[in-house]
């Protein structure tokens, strides 16, 4: 029996894993839509604004694909604090691709909300209690 | 053998980081090196957590060669199907095409090159000539009695500039034809998730009671209308 509970919640953490690391993608490119960033900046932002609970480590190799599919450009800047900073930029590709990416994203949740609306009750309880 | 934490984790990192040039290594390197600095400065971690936060330097120097993180599936449909068919078309002429480049483009810039250095070594047997009427052109000892040497002085540069041209229009259109084909080969690799017999077993029982449960509305419809007159 606690090899079952062990089993499930090892499962739950695999789905949760895969599930955050699947819309990353696109947390990145939304939090670099309003304005340059650097990569501690970008971490910070999604930290602040989204509950992804990302290790610091996923975010740099993402920017780096993105860079070499052309989603964004990258330029080292001098910093006030005595360090270069990377700073990354959407391109127009990355700022289309991101758009597109938060249209399938809306259209994806509400499909997925009418799913689940029957296990909505419970859940809300489970994360009460 | 240094002691520095941040410089055993950048050693273990770059030991991991391979298939890719020293360039794209360095500016990664030098990346997470800026990141443990600014961390340092503006929460004043110790090195430790930081780098504790990166993750092991192997999974991040994983992550950073791997490079997609999650499989999408297309679901399968004709159109689909259709569309790897195109790309794979598409992926093999690139793939032509770059052979037919680098084997001709940088093989006739190497015949140049030769051609300029048997120049200097065998100048006899390297003469270009031309007939009077400008009907025969050829390289070699035996010209016919109206030929003429064509560009004497002018040869060698000339071979070796047209060298240099070869080399980089072909290094060029390489540069541009190889993301292209990395592309395409990605897309035409990609995977097609095909329905399984479960599914559509599923989706016929589902069919089925929909109907069933139509049909008993009506007739309960039908059935409330009669007893009402």
């Amino acid at each position: 029996m606690p090899g079952e509970v062990k089993q499930r919640g090892e499962d739950d953490e695999k789905w949760e894993a895969q599930l955050r690391k699947g819309c990353l993608e696109m947390a990145v490119l939304a939090a670099l839509a309003p304005a340059r960033s650097y990569g501690l900046e970008i971490i910070r932002t999604l930290e602040k604004h989204s509950n992804l609970d990302l290790s610091e480590g996923t975010v740099y190799p993402i920017l780096n694909r993105l860079r070499s599919d052309g989603l964004v450009t990258s330029s080292w800047v001098e910093s006030e604090s005595g360090h270069p900073r990377k700073y990354y930029s959407l391109t127009s590709k990355g700022y289309d691709r991101a758009t597109r990416m938060a249209e399938v994203w809306l259209q994806f949740t509400a499909g997925v909300n009418a799913l689940i609306e029957p296990l909505l009750p419970a859940a809300q309880e489970r994360a009460r209690g | 053998m240094t002691n520095d934490p941040l410089e055993l984790y950048i050693a273990r990192f770059q030991m991991s980081l391979t298939g890719m040039t020293l360039d794209i290594r360095q500016d990664i390197v030098d990346e997470i090196r800026a990141h443990v600095h600014e961390r340092m400065c503006v929460s004043g971690m110790p090195i430790p957590e930081i780098l504790e936060r990166l993750g092991p330097p192997e999974d991040l120097a994983r992550e950073y060669c791997t490079g997609s993180l999650v499989t999408w599936h297309d679901r399968f449909s004709p159109l689909v199907v259709l569309r790897r068919a195109g790309a794979w078309v598409v992926t093999t002429a690139h793939a032509g095409a770059i052979a037919i480049i680098a084997i001709y483009g940088y093989g006739i810039a190497l015949g140049f090159f030769v051609f300029a250095l048997l120049r200097s070594l065998v100048p006899e047997l390297t003469v270009v000539w031309v007939t009077a009427d400008f009907d025969n052109i050829g390289i070699g000892p035996n010209a016919p009695f109206d030929a003429r040497p064509l560009a004497e002085n002018w040869l060698q540069p000339m071979a070796v500039g047209l060298g240099i041209a070869f080399l980089m229009l072909a290094t060029m259109a390489l540069r541009r034809l190889v993301p292209s084909l990395k592309r395409w080969c990605r897309y035409a690799m990609k995977p097609i998730e095909f329905p399984s017999l479960d599914g559509a077993g599923r989706k016929a029982a589902n069919l089925s009671h929909d109907f069933f449960q139509a049909q008993a509305r009506m007739a309960q419809r039908v059935r409330t209308r009669w007893q009402n007159g």
